[in-house]
């Protein structure tokens, strides 16, 4: 301590040679600001306990390749029925990239230009891959900064159309394999478009009241296309 | 030779989950302290390193060097994380940590120390949030000016020179002798 104050006071004196001066009354200064320090022992439990918690329950990590879902890419949407042809005759693994918002902004309320009252929060993400035209829609993997619901809707000319179907309740945190029971099977080599909504606090959906989660990085509501195929296997499904 | 900051980053993300192991135990006792000197409460203070533990590790992936130092990225979460503890529990807005929540609206079983609050936050509460920062890290947390601007930003003079404006602000206003006597009195 005694170290730290002589160089405290030569950098002070250094900006500003007047307070040698007064370096009795220096040098008590900057020993009572040292001494008045609040204690700061960090619990060891907490610690170790921390540390197992994040290495426990994250991902491992994977390249993301963030897909810009800019109003161009929206209108190309009806061209997903060539795009599908492509992939029957690629039989590569299919696996739709993440969009995530890896930010560390605070969240915020903004007002989009259709009037909506969006939240922005900090660490949001989803996958989804491939469906196979059944009933059921299986999410992958969505990851919530607060509770929300995976919402899936219907592809109308390259917008969003009616919701088909939503997931329950998700916590807070990361969710896997979500499924979301639509109010129809999905049609082959249709489009399908999942969103993410955070809960208003009642624990029930309501489009009018959740709001959108928003992709920061884009400014508009996180989503992903999703193509339906009959030749969807699980092969093209992520694990 | 230790690994650099960045070349942990790059390690995780390239599938080694032990580098993110090692950035927390670099990290973990620094934000700590960070975030209690702006909240002055143990458990407050877990849940926010909590929370900004999970924020870093879920978007390790967007964190790239060009961006700045790993270190600015990580106290920018913390910062951001208290004020966000502060805008969730209380209506009132601007609120940056512990001491610019007004004396009549504290609650005192959050508050650890009473006593240490009633000592510093004489002169706190005059310092901007940042002046505050450069405080603590500097006189608190024997921080270099050099990481303190990579920090908070700014340049290391800058940074220097802000803090010995806050040294002046406060002997101006208490006194020399007035916060030694401040420290020193037995309650």
């Amino acid at each position: 301590m005694h170290t730290n104050i002589e160089i405290i006071l030569r950098e002070l004196y250094a900006l500003d040679p007047s307070l040698k001066e007064h370096d009795e009354s220096m040098r008590s200064f900057i020993k009572s600001l040292i001494a008045s320090r609040p204690p700061t022992q960090i619990d060891a439990a907490f610690v170790t306990e921390l540390r197992a918690r994040l290495l426990g329950h994250v991902p491992e990590p994977s390249p993301v390749a963030h897909h810009d879902f800019s109003w161009w890419m929206v209108r190309l949407v009806p061209m997903g029925a060539l795009a599908l042809l492509l992939i029957i005759f690629a039989p590569e693994r299919f696996n739709l990239t993440p969009t995530s918002v890896p930010s560390a902004t605070s969240s915020k309320i903004l007002e989009s230009g259709t009037s909506l009252m969006v939240v922005d929060t900090a660490t949001n993400s989803l996958n989804i891959a491939m469906q196979k035209p059944e009933r059921t829609f299986l999410g992958d993997y969505v990851a919530l900064e607060m509770p929300g619901f995976l919402v899936v809707h219907e592809e109308n000319k390259g917008e969003f159309g009616a919701i088909l179907g939503v997931s329950e309740l998700l916590q807070g945190g990361t969710s896997e394999k979500i499924p979301v029971i639509l109010s129809r099977d999905m049609a082959d080599e249709e489009t399908l478009f999942a969103s993410l909504y955070a809960d208003n606090g009642d624990g029930k959906f309501n489009k009018e009241t959740d709001t959108p989660v928003i992709d920061s990085l884009s400014g508009g509501p996180m989503y992903m296309v999703v193509p339906v195929s009959r030749f969807a296997s699980p092969d093209m499904i992520s694990e | 030779m230790n690994a650099t900051d960045q070349k942990l980053v790059e390690n995780y993300l390239a599938g080694q989950r032990d580098a993110f192991s090692m950035l927390y135990d670099r990290y973990v006792g620094k934000i700590y302290r960070f975030v209690y000197y702006k909240t002055l409460h143990k458990e407050t203070a877990e849940d926010i390193v909590a929370d900004v533990f999970y924020k870093a590790i879920s978007g390790l992936h967007s964190y790239h060097v060009s961006k700045g130092p790993f270190s600015a990225w990580i106290y920018t979460i913390a910062r951001n994380a208290v004020v966000d503890h502060y805008r969730n529990h209380r209506s009132t807005s601007n609120i940056d940590d512990i001491f610019d929540i007004p004396l009549n609206e504290r609650t005192e079983e959050r508050i650890d120390a009473k006593e240490t609050l009633s000592k510093i936050e004489n002169y706190m509460g005059t310092l901007s949030t940042r002046q505050r920062e450069i405080i603590t890290l500097r006189v608190w947390d024997d921080m270099s000016y050099r990481d303190i601007a990579d920090i908070i930003g700014g340049s290391e003079e800058s940074v220097k020179m802000m803090f010995l404006r806050s040294i002046k602000t406060i002997r101006e206003k208490f006194g020399p002798m007035a916060v030694v006597a401040l420290f020193t009195l037995k309650f």
